[in-house]
């Protein structure tokens, strides 16, 4: 797979989510303070159903106030989502599958990775657009209704910095020798001169480096404005199955 | 310092709400506090990290961890009176990416500070004190809540028929005036005007007269939740013991009380209407017809507590599209981004200087359209608005609709009463003015209450 099962690796990543889940825990404690209703008559399941797919996955608000703001969160968004979903396949594949499987084989084969190779490229050029669109909009064009606080930028340069990362591993892991299906890898291919950097020499050392920047990122979510990431999609969904008590238009 | 904040009043979504906020501003692009105030602590954004930080900051390492720094002495101090700088105008939900329900939140976070004695403001406690004593945030006596009937119905220039007072059985629809409506001067008009065009399409209705007392709206509003509940039950067995089957309100404000936040307390065995909804069914049935011309170009203001919190944008239009000679024009901002007129959410009894700023705003957008006059279906817009007409020195008249539809029934002449509105005879009787009140308010009657 390119990338060797790690026990130091998978520990990190169980301190990080018991991190992540204290965080987590912590909002939930201050939520349940909360004792009167929530609403007062049945949520429209309907309603909820849609706005999970309109409002939480589409973004159809964001998207009535600007086409720039819609892309921009859709490309962090999606770009996010997709890329967790493939570092969650890799480790069911790491843990789970079967060595000799018809899945295990296809995905050593050239065909797994030259998928693997062009979903991990393409979600992560989506994701560093989007990136680099919310530091223009924060830093140069300095739009009016932004306020930056430190968790503002915390949160941007510390996605940005899990996305270079991201690339610059693949570019050394590239830069490292043949690798199946390298031609797919069309973005880190131009990231293979990170391996030239002094201290760089291993593919494990960035593999690391970005190993280690997405764990603390997971960690990081509910000790900060990011935290909207869970909460915002709950919102939008009860806000939708509630909206009838409150006499909107749904 | 230790603050006794119960934050058991809020419903754990609500809880969850402070944390949903995704910190985008959009918010403060339609605020209109913020808009003329121009802080950021006066924001919903604002609010929400302020909010969070108190909250967090009284519990132990971890709470403080995911909610920031506690507030100091200061800044809660300045958080109370953000709190009440707002006008509860919903406008914040309805632009929110995230859809936070902010119409009940800031609300029952104001709730939480009354109940740990850190709300509401001096202004809005006189309020109370009023509503407790008279039945009324007007300081007048309750003997003369029913005046304008009266008055109305005597002599051989008589506006109107009597009209019956409720007791059970008595009608089918009681006509719920509201406190604006039966009290101030200016807007008296407004329960003459309905009641003529009730009278004119026959409906069998009667008025609680004396016996009517304040909704409650403006508790709820400011936070005083008991208080409120109390009112609301009271209110609710005295219409449940009428036997009504539909209840028609004239202010916005009382339509939003007892129509959307009484249910959440009580029962109720009877339809709430506002007055523009239950003539649009009027004429739709055909029970009321329009013939006469009013050739007049009007505007239309969504009062906040009929448009976003309670969903109804198109009764009034079509009410207004029915009135023969009467040219309709919208503002830029309308229904679910109607700008509000500032006098909600205990601003205009507390702020008065920030309402009329804020109204100026609305008037302003009025004028835009080129319109003679600017329409609203609540007593209490109206009386905020006309801060901004004065203000702005604008020649916009101020209408209720039901002062439309008087006159399209033939009932009212409208250039009759602009030339009232024009000499001052609409002003003359000021509640101030009518009966010494026992506790002066800190704000003058017509600065008071806290609908919208």
């Amino acid at each position: 797979m390119g990338y060797t099962h790690s026990i130091l690796f998978y520990t990190l990543a169980t301190v990080a989510l018991i991190v992540m889940a204290v965080g987590v825990a912590a909002r939930v404690m201050i939520w349940r303070q909360g004792k009167a209703p929530s609403w007062h008559s049945a949520l429209d399941r309907g309603a909820l159903a849609r706005a999970v797919v309109s409002r939480v996955l589409f973004q159809s608000t964001i998207r009535r106030q600007s086409l720039v703001r819609w892309a921009m969160h859709m490309a962090i968004f999606w770009g996010f989502v997709l890329l967790f979903v493939e570092s969650l396949l890799l480790m069911v594949l790491d843990w789970f599958v079967p060595a000799g499987s018809s899945v295990a084989v296809f995905f050593e084969g050239s065909d797994g990775h030259a998928l693997l190779n062009v979903w991990g490229d393409v979600w992560g050029l989506v994701l560093l657009a989007g990136i680099v669109v919310a530091l223009i909009r924060r830093y140069v064009v300095r739009t009016a209704q932004l306020e930056t606080l430190a968790d503002d930028a915390v949160a941007l340069w510390f996605l940005l910095g899990v996305s270079l990362t991201g690339f610059a591993a693949e570019g050394v892991r590239l830069a490292g020798g043949a690798q199946p299906a390298a031609e797919w890898a069309f973005a880190g291919a131009a990231f293979t001169w990170v391996a030239d950097l002094p201290g760089v020499e291993s593919p494990m050392t960035l593999f690391y480096v970005h190993g280690l920047a997405s764990l603390a990122f997971l960690a990081y979510i509910p000790y900060s404005k990011m935290v909207h990431m869970l909460t915002a999609p709950i919102e939008m969904s009860l806000a939708a199955a509630t909206a009838r008590e409150r006499s909107e238009a749904i | 310092m230790t603050r006794d904040m119960d934050w058991s009043i809020l419903s754990w979504k609500q809880g969850l709400e402070l944390d949903a906020c995704v910190r985008c501003g959009e918010c403060t692009n339609w605020c209109p506090v913020y808009e003329i105030e121009q802080r950021e602590e006066v924001t919903p954004r604002g609010r929400s990290r302020s909010l969070r930080r108190l909250r967090g900051g009284e519990g132990g390492l971890l709470s403080r961890l995911v909610s920031g720094p506690p507030l100091s002495d200061d800044e809660f101090a300045r958080l109370k009176e953000d709190l009440y700088q707002c006008t509860t105008c919903g406008q914040c939900h309805f632009v929110c990416p995230t859809g936070i329900d902010t119409m009940d939140l800031w609300e029952s976070v104001r709730a939480v500070f009354a109940a740990a004695g850190e709300g509401p403001l001096p202004p809005h406690e006189a309020l109370y004190r009023n509503i407790a004593e008279y039945d009324n945030p007007w300081q007048q006596p309750r003997s003369s809540r029913d005046r304008w009937a009266v008055r109305a119905a005597k002599g051989k220039n008589a506006e109107i028929a009597k009209v019956a007072t409720a007791a059970p059985g008595t009608s089918e629809v009681l006509l719920f005036v509201g406190c604006t409506a039966s009290f101030d001067m200016n807007l008296k008009q407004v329960a003459i005007n309905t009641t003529k065009v009730l009278q004119k399409a026959g409906i069998d209705f009667s008025i609680l007269g004396q016996a009517e007392r304040c909704c409650g709206s403006t508790m709820r509003r400011v936070g005083m939740l008991d208080r409120f509940e109390e009112r609301a039950k009271e209110n609710i067995e005295q219409f449940n013991g009428l036997g009504i089957k539909t209840l028609v309100t004239s202010c916005s404000g009382c339509f939003k009380t007892i129509g959307r936040d009484y249910p959440k307390v009580g029962e109720l065995d009877f339809e709430v209407l506002h007055v523009s909804q239950y003539l649009l069914r009027l004429l739709e049935e055909g029970a009321l017809t329009l013939d006469t011309e009013v050739p007049l170009v009007v505007t239309y203001h969504d009062p906040c507590h009929f448009g976003r919190h309670a969903g109804v944008f198109e009764a009034p239009r079509k009410v207004l599209g029915q009135i023969p000679g009467l040219e309709f024009r919208e503002m830029e901002r309308i229904k679910e981004n109607s700008r509000c007129c500032g006098a909600g959410g205990g601003v205009k009894a507390a702020y008065p200087g920030l309402q009329g700023s804020i109204s100026h705003a609305r008037i302003k957008e009025a004028e835009a359209t080129g319109a003679e006059a600017l329409v609203s279906t609540c007593p209490f817009c109206y009386q905020g608005l006309q801060v901004g007409m004065t203000g702005a020195g604008s020649a916009l008249r101020m209408m209720d609709l039901t002062e439309l539809v008087s006159a399209a029934i033939g009932g009212t002449s409208v250039d009759v009463a602009a030339a009232a509105q024009a000499d001052g005879e609409g002003a003359v009787e000021v509640p101030t003015e009518v009966e010494a009140p026992s506790a002066a308010p800190s704000a003058a009657p017509s600065e008071a209450p806290v609908e919208g």
